[in-house]
């Protein structure tokens, strides 16, 4: 190292990190992701990982992490009675188990679980800057940055939005590290996050043999498990798309992965599975510990699963992934991250069919030799499955130019209607990027007219009005506010004034009440404005400040901003309502005029 | 319109551990809070 990076090192701030992820393996997998992320970009700063034990095995098998702490949660609840000495007991255990977290303090808190009890244990960790879901003073839980107030009100509130979780994570951790740390190390290089060499796996070419017989296969894994039971495709129809898949493609074979509570899903997989095929299905069910499977899944050309950790599994290891997203799986968040994975979203209500998967498995497979020229529409056609499209939908997933924003996008391949709620999730993403990113997107520019239907149209057009009754709602909010402020500046104490000055504040007070009430009768109204009622309830929940002034002056800055959004709505909704105008088909410059009585200034 | 999406907290806190009558509310509602959240997990698939 020459004396210059050696200096150029040592002016980098050095910080202590810690991700606290007391989630499932899926959130330790996505967390990772993000992680990677940041640690390319920086370094010679230290992250730390807080995660449970039942959970832990992906984080411990990374190398570049400093440390992992792991709670072994359910040891600790073994034999837990709820009485008293079992209740000591068990905090008595807890305590030892967070004493070492708490003997330095850590220069960034990160809580990525945003769930109750992770918010007790980020308020229990010492730190200079914390972001994610803590505690305040007074116990309440307390959403600390942008985009935890982004996750509270509208990820865990179910609204429509498409900006993936493993985004928001990256992107929230990198701001904060550019606060805090600065830029990045002007020598960090711009390769993949996601790789097969991920992991530090233990297992060789040998045991992976072992267990897949013959490697020269091209194996198709298939997670028969999934989040929960109504996201799950039954093993029958696995079985059945296993068997057009297996008859046509002699070089492939099935790799069935899952946890032993699914040897029953296993076993109904074998009853459907073809006698001549099924010598070239593997079981894996029930065998596999996280170096298996995530060898297994490495090896794998595909990787065909529902909602599950096995999804974001193959997307950190380069694996491609066909989802199937049924049940209401909410793809656009959790899907497969990475250039080129399929995901096949069911209608509701509607299971797609094992031949429909095999179409689309078949022409994504194929994408070397058509280059994607060939329209999917088409190849489904040409097999014969126009039928079994229904109102099921097809997504490509394509990581954006980091000049258009960066991030992973769902593109349609089969052309369908947008709904209100296809149209609101592009909309609420793009808000989001301008609050929290400062980065915004062209309003629009990943619209396609051809698919602005009449219902949206019509859903548009009562937005239309609604939302101006809200921006007047909101303007009244600001002003209400900023004279809460002022008023209250002048007072020396908050609780000592005149009489006559407090029924001043108390009416202003009872005024933006009532105003929050009217902009939650509007979020009931019309559900295209219920991002607004809900982030407005997590903002004004989240006000820093401990004196009326203060609160008046954050109160008015939150409904400011809520205005500036949507006034960003708004001018949404004018742009999807031009592109329904009808527009000149011939651009040809046809002279009319004195032919049939038309004069030049007469618009035609 | 970007905001920070961080805040600094001011002081860092002592040793939260320190007989400190807060903490051992915080510790209190972590247990509560991991056994209201454990009944779920527990039905959790593995992988």
């Amino acid at each position: 190292m020459s004396s210059q990076e050696s200096s150029e090192k040592k002016a980098l701030k050095q910080m202590r990190v810690v991700v606290v992820q007391l989630g499932r393996t899926s959130d330790v997998l996505q967390s990772l992701m993000s992680l990677r992320a940041a640690k390319q970009l920086y370094p010679h700063l230290m992250f730390h990982m807080i995660v449970r034990e039942k959970f832990s095995d992906a984080a411990k098998k990374v190398a570049w992490l400093d440390g992992v702490t792991t709670l072994p949660i359910d040891l600790l609840f073994k034999g837990f009675d709820n009485s008293a000495a079992s209740r000591k007991e068990t905090l008595k255990q807890l305590s030892a188990l967070l004493i070492p977290l708490t003997q330095k303090p850590w220069d960034l808190v990160i809580n990525w679980t945003f769930s109750e009890a992770s918010s007790f244990l980020t308020a229990l960790l010492p730190g200079f800057v914390k972001t994610g879901y803590s505690r305040r003073d007074d116990g309440c839980l307390s959403a600390i940055d942008g985009w935890s107030h982004f996750i509270q009100a509208v990820v865990q509130s179910e609204l429509p939005q498409n900006i993936h979780t493993t985004d928001i994570l990256t992107t929230q951790l990198l701001t904060a590290l550019q606060i805090h740390a600065g830029d990045p190390n002007p020598t960090a290089g711009e390769s993949a996050v996601t790789s097969k060499t991920f992991f530090n796996l233990e297992l060789g070419e040998r045991e992976v043999f072992q267990n897949l017989k013959d490697v020269s296969r091209k194996w198709i894994g298939i997670q028969l498990s999934a989040s929960c039971e109504e996201r799950r495709y039954s093993a029958e129809s696995l079985a059945h798309f296993s068997n057009q898949l297996l008859r046509r493609h002699p070089e492939c074979g099935i790799v069935l992965l899952g946890s032993s509570k699914e040897d029953v899903l296993a076993r109904e997989f074998f009853e459907h599975i073809g006698t001549g095929e099924r010598t070239r299905v593997v079981s894996l069910v029930g065998n596999t510990d996280f170096d298996l499977w995530a060898s297994v899944i490495g090896r794998c050309h595909w990787l065909v699963a529902c909602d599950s950790a096995a999804i974001h599994l193959a997307s950190v290891l380069g694996t491609r992934v066909l989802e199937l997203a049924i049940g209401g799986t909410r793809y656009e968040e959790t899907g497969p991250y990475g250039n080129g994975h399929y995901v096949l979203q069911s209608a509701l209500g509607e299971l797609p069919s094992p031949e429909l998967i095999y179409g689309l498995w078949a022409y994504a497979s194929s994408e070397w030799s058509h280059r994607r020229n060939a329209n999917l529409s088409h190849h489904l056609s040409e097999l014969g499955l126009t039928h079994t499209i229904g109102n099921h939908r097809v997504f490509r997933s394509k990581i954006r130019n980091a000049q258009d924003g960066g991030g992973v996008v769902y593109e349609p391949l089969l052309k369908h209607a947008m709904t209100t709620d296809d149209w609101m999730s592009k909309v609420t993403g793009h808000l989001a990027r301008a609050w929290y990113c400062g980065w915004v997107p062209a309003v629009g520019h990943e619209l396609d007219r051809e698919t602005l239907s009449p219902s949206l149209i019509q859903g548009l057009r009562k937005l239309n009005d609604t939302s101006e009754v809200l921006a007047k709602i909101f303007q009244e909010s600001i002003k209400t506010a900023q004279e809460l402020s002022n008023k209250s500046a002048k007072l020396k104490s908050d609780k000592v004034m005149s009489l006559e000055y407090r029924d001043v504040l108390r009416e202003l007070g009872k005024k933006l009440m009532e105003l929050e009430t009217l902009i939650e009768r509007m979020g009931t109204s019309d559900p295209q404005l219920q991002v607004f009622n809900r982030l407005t309830k997590v903002l004004m929940h989240n006000l820093p400040g401990a004196h009326l002034s203060d609160l008046g002056r954050e109160t008015a800055e939150n409904y400011k901003m809520l205005l500036q959004g949507l006034d960003l709505i708004r001018d949404w909704v004018k742009h999807t309502l031009k592109l329904i105008r009808p527009v000149a088909v011939v651009q040809n410059d046809v002279k009319l005029v004195g032919k049939i009585g038309i004069k030049e200034s007469e618009p035609l | 319109m970007a905001t920070d999406v961080t805040r600094v907290q001011g002081e860092v806190v002592n040793n939260p551990f320190d007989e400190d009558k807060d903490v051992v509310l915080l510790l209190n509602h972590f247990l509560d809070a991991l056994l209201k959240e454990q009944n779920l997990v527990q039905n959790e698939v593995r992988l």
